[in-house]
């Protein structure tokens, strides 16, 4: 019966349940795409960094300084072997290909283009490569605008186009030669593994390979798969470290949501205990509809995320990223639904405690206006600062142990973060009250805005919810525009640092060192001279940077190694933004739990309040009154919020930045003031339907009898 | 005593025992305070009161005379600070919630001022919510005898919303009687009806007491709703201050003034 009920609570109140569930949307939404994200994006790692074909059953990995024909000569010799039936070489390289007029770099690797041996199950058009010919990739086809027919210029070689085909591209121009074209194209191309099917012995293999590694199929493609799979743990750990914080939030949102529903229910809830419901049935019940609701919001929330990822997939299908199909997995996102329904029990736990533990008198008579209960002052602030101890003495640790191992160093550091939120969350309604009571002198003009402050007041707890999870958010970003901010100083003094000049060669990059330097300053734009492990290189006075650039080019061998400060930099700081890219659309979710919570609360406030505004519309608030008076308390938690959240992101990134031994630099106080006002904005945006709301309620229900 | 429901033995369901003899409810010395130092405030204050089995007994007061705190610790709502409240033969006041909510299950009925129906629930759902509560089926012949006699067998599947608030009470008392309770306790509910609806549910409670043989306590404040019953039990600062038999509209408004002037004469 129990269940029933709860059911129907749900089934027949769906506009409530929505209002609880749908925080839980967005993060079961966000586990579920970045669950299935991450299973493509490590299948497709694993099909790139898999480079040995499923049919071969040996392998021998020459070292690095084994000549091409010495290669050649063990291929022999194992193509000799009892048991082999085929044996090949797989050569790769980075060659320069003419195209259309233009030059660029491909992958270029040896692949039979057909058959065990080949990396391809299937040309999509045309022959496999024989001599003089070479297979294209479908996205480097398409790119080069080149088809079957065509032909090109590698590294002085002129090749036709025999094919096109699903080559593991991963965003580059990728093609496949003959084995005699690859061993034609000489140094650049270097021969990378020797492949053997049939049934060879693997001691008599290693006979013949000498000092060189001989692996089965088996073991050779296990460990590399292991290499691709290692790199890309941590990526998922980060990822479930941020899945985590927004399931967090989305806790912190939902929790708070129950408590003001079921406070508005307490006669209904009373009436149950009238009638002979026990506390345990009471809770369980609300438990139940816990369930449900968590239920249904996992559901919406996984269909969202997979519908998501399968278009981010297809995309990076567009775009030659990717060649396999989207896969799904079910357990994965089943256990997402799980996890939904979990974390929805975890938030109802407080209120369904509460609702069986209430008196039915005290019920039954009870006001409607919720939350009016006092808070455990003294208890909160015990807790707090517990919390707040034990956050400073992790961190502390933290920075100790850095000197020994940064990535322990950063997981303290994120535990002391997580500490001090719980710290927050404990003495949230205090700051809120505290921040209302400060700004109160401000507002004795405006009506609406002190009506807005003393509800702030009034329900503290339901406005530190929506600023707590705001102060998650904006923390997070706050720190990451801090790491960023000093890991971009880092670099550009660690490229200041190493580089003296505008350019530089390593000495024992080149053959001849002194014969470059006097070659390079033959040159009337450019000043070269060898100090200790480097020529340096910098523009002859009254030349530009362009002018050196084309004057090194012209002084020095194809192919030489040139590092110039500008591009180094410039890489660093491409990949710095990307991961503030990649960070900033992880804790985008945090935010817009935080951002969905600032709605949920304000438009129940609203609709509980309805009497209240009525009644002071009524006595002459305008309707634009109303409207600023809910715009007001989404400002002020927000603003409280924010400049919490500002001032322990920015201590916690400026610590982070610490361990990592890089220096802060100077504080980015420009882009930490727009986060403050981006995020109010944001909150207003929020609120603008329980805005609307508030000003359409009719005066006239406030002055009739309830 | 014109309405005894010994008269009406022929029709009663229970009229096999002597009626008048029996008690159903009773009050000793109770007492009950809210608060403590000087917000202290005393509801209850030595109230006895006997209440008889199959009969329709109004309790009327001025407000803050302690009327529904009466009926609260009456029902098992809420506890006594110091005096007895027996249901039969049970003192509520021994028992732990969990006996506690068992009997307000299985031996009280409640009809509140608004229906207080759960608002998802239909008509039907809320009408066998304590039985399911209590995880027994509830007996089908008994309750279409109900609905039918209620006149809301074409009303079972709405909710709430899509009731009237004489349907809604009506409901109320169908969930009230299905489990045949020992005592029926109704807390001003023709409060939010009109006039028709109000005799209505008025007359149902004195079928219930007159044709099942129930007990019903009823707080009231209103004179011609008083009138209907049986017994009108005054009370006054706490306490019990007159019991008068066979009401009539006149003879409560007259006592009930009588019980005001002599207030503001001690005044």
């Amino acid at each position: 019966m129990v269940y029933r009920t709860a059911a129907l609570s749900v089934a027949r109140r769906p506009g409530q349940a929505f209002l609880i569930g749908i925080a839980v949307v967005a993060a079961a939404a966000f586990a579920a795409a970045s669950l299935l994200l991450a299973l493509n994006a490590r299948d497709a790692l694993v099909a790139f960094g898999v480079t040995t074909p499923p049919a071969v059953d040996a392998v021998v990995v020459p070292s690095a300084e084994l000549e091409t024909a010495a290669v050649a000569d063990i291929a022999e010799k194992l193509r000799a072997l009892p048991g082999t039936s085929e044996v090949a070489v797989q050569y790769y390289g980075d060659v320069e290909v003419e195209i259309g007029g233009t030059t660029s770099t491909w992958k270029l690797s040896s692949d039979p283009g057909s058959g065990p041996l080949s990396e391809i199950p299937e040309l999509t058009s045309g022959n496999p490569p024989g001599t003089g010919e070479v297979v294209l990739g479908a996205s480097t086809a398409d790119r080069a605008g080149a088809s079957v027919g065509d032909s090109f210029v590698v590294e002085g070689r002129e090749l036709v186009v025999a094919g096109i085909g699903p080559v593991h591209e991963f965003g580059q121009d990728t093609a496949l030669v003959s084995e005699e074209d690859a061993v034609a194209l000489g140094e650049t191309m270097m021969p990378v593994q020797i492949f053997v099917t049939g049934d060879p012995d693997l001691d008599a293999m290693k006979s013949v390979a000498g000092e060189n590694i001989v692996l089965s199929g088996e073991e050779r493609r296990a460990a590399q798969e292991r290499t691709v799979t290692e790199t890309s743990t941590g990526v998922f750990g980060a990822l479930a470290v941020f899945v985590a914080l927004a399931l967090v939030s989305a806790v912190v949102i939902v929790s708070s949501t129950f408590r003001i529903m079921l406070s508005r229910r307490a006669t209904e809830l009373a009436l149950l205990r009238c009638i002979g419901a026990t506390r345990n049935q009471v809770s369980r019940l609300v438990l139940i509809e816990a369930a449900c609701i968590g239920l249904l919001g996992g559901i919406a929330g996984v269909a969202i995320g997979l519908g998501v990822s399968a278009a981010l997939v297809a995309a990076a299908r567009g775009a030659g990223l990717l060649n396999a199909p989207f896969i799904s997995s079910p357990i994965g996102l089943v256990a997402c639904v799980a996890l939904a329904v979990l974390c929805t029990i975890v938030a109802a736990l407080p209120a369904a405690r509460a609702a069986g533990s209430a008196s039915p008198v005290e019920a039954l008579g009870a006001s409607r206006s919720s939350e009016a209960r006092p808070l455990r002052r003294r208890a909160r602030s015990a807790l707090a600062g517990a919390l707040a101890v034990a956050a400073i003495a992790t961190g502390a640790v933290g920075l100790f142990v850095s000197s020994t191992d940064q990535f322990v160093g950063l997981a303290f550091a994120a535990l002391s973060g997580l500490l001090v939120f719980g710290a927050l969350v404990a003495t949230g309604p205090f700051l809120v009250s505290g921040a209302a009571a400060l700004l109160h002198p401000l507002a004795s003009r405006s009506v609406p805005i002190r009506l807005a402050l003393s509800n702030t007041r009034r329900a503290s707890r339901r406005t530190a919810a929506m600023t707590t999870v705001l102060t998650l958010g904006v923390g997070l970003t706050a720190a990451l525009v801090v790491g960023v901010a000093g890991a971009t100083q880092d670099a550009q003094d660690g490229v200041a640092r190493n580089f003296p000049s505008t350019a530089i060669i390593p000495v024992d990059l080149v053959a001849d060192p002194e014969a470059v330097a006097t070659e390079l300053s033959a040159h009337p734009d450019v000043e070269a001279h060898i100090d200790g492990l480097d020529i340096l290189i910098d523009p002859a006075p009254g030349s530009s940077d362009e002018d050196l650039r084309a004057a090194v080019l012209e002084s020095t061998d194809p192919g030489t190694s040139i590092f110039w400060a500008d591009d180094v930099l410039q890489g660093i700081e491409q990949m710095i933004l990307i991961g503030q890219a990649v960070g900033a659309a992880m804790i985008g979710v945090t935010m817009l739990v935080a951002l969905i919570g600032v709605a949920v609360t304000l438009a129940l406030s609203v609709t509980e309040r309805r009497q209240e505004i009525a009644l002071l519309r009524a006595l002459g608030v305008s309707r634009s009154g109303a409207r600023r008076s809910i715009a007001a308390e989404a400002a002020l938690a927000s603003l409280v919020g924010a400049v919490t959240g500002v001032a322990f992101g920015s201590a916690y990134g400026v610590l982070a930045l610490r361990i990592l031994g890089l220096s802060a630099g100077p504080p980015p106080l420009a882009a930490l003031a727009a986060l403050v006002v981006g995020v109010t904005a944001a909150a207003l945006i929020a609120a603008a339907v329980p805005m609307w709301n508030a000003a359409r309620v009719q005066p006239a229900i406030g002055v009739a009898a309830r | 005593m014109t309405r005894d429901s010994g008269e009406y033995s022929g029709e009663s369901r229970s009229a096999t025992t002597d009626p008048t003899a029996r008690l159903a409810a009773r009050a000793i010395d109770v007492v009950r305070e809210y608060g403590s130092g000087a917000s202290r405030v005393r509801a209850l204050d030595g109230l006895s009161i006997d209440l008889f089995a199959r009969r329709f007994t109004a309790i009327m007061g001025a407000s803050g005379s302690g009327k529904s705190t009466f009926l609260h610790c009456l029902a098992g709502l809420d506890q006594a600070t110091s005096g007895r409240i027996l249901l039969g033969e049970t003192d509520l006041g021994r028992l732990d919630d969990a006996s506690l909510t068992a009997t307000r299950r299985d031996r009280i009925g409640f009809v509140f001022q608004d229906g207080n129906l759960l608002p998802h629930l239909t008509a039907a759902e809320n009408i066998d919510l304590g039985a399911s509560l209590a995880g027994h089926r509830p007996d089908r012949a008994w309750r279409s005898e109900l609905v039918e006699r209620l006149g809301i067998s074409d009303r079972l599947r709405h909710l709430p919303s899509q009731l009237s608030g004489g349907q809604r009470q009506r409901v109320a008392v169908a969930r009230a009687l299905l489990g045949r309770p020992d005592l029926i306790v109704a807390d001003e509910p023709t409060g939010a009806l009109d006039s028709v609806s109000s005799r209505s549910l008025l007359e149902m409670f004195r079928a219930c007491v007159d044709d099942y043989g129930q007990t019903v306590v009823m707080v009231t404040h209103d004179p011609a709703a008083a009138a209907v019953t049986d017994e009108v039990i005054l009370l006054k600062d706490g306490r019990a201050a007159g019991v008068f038999r066979t009401p009539t509209h006149e003879t409560v408004l007259e006592r009930v003034g009588e019980l005001a002037s002599h207030a503001e004469q001690t005044a």
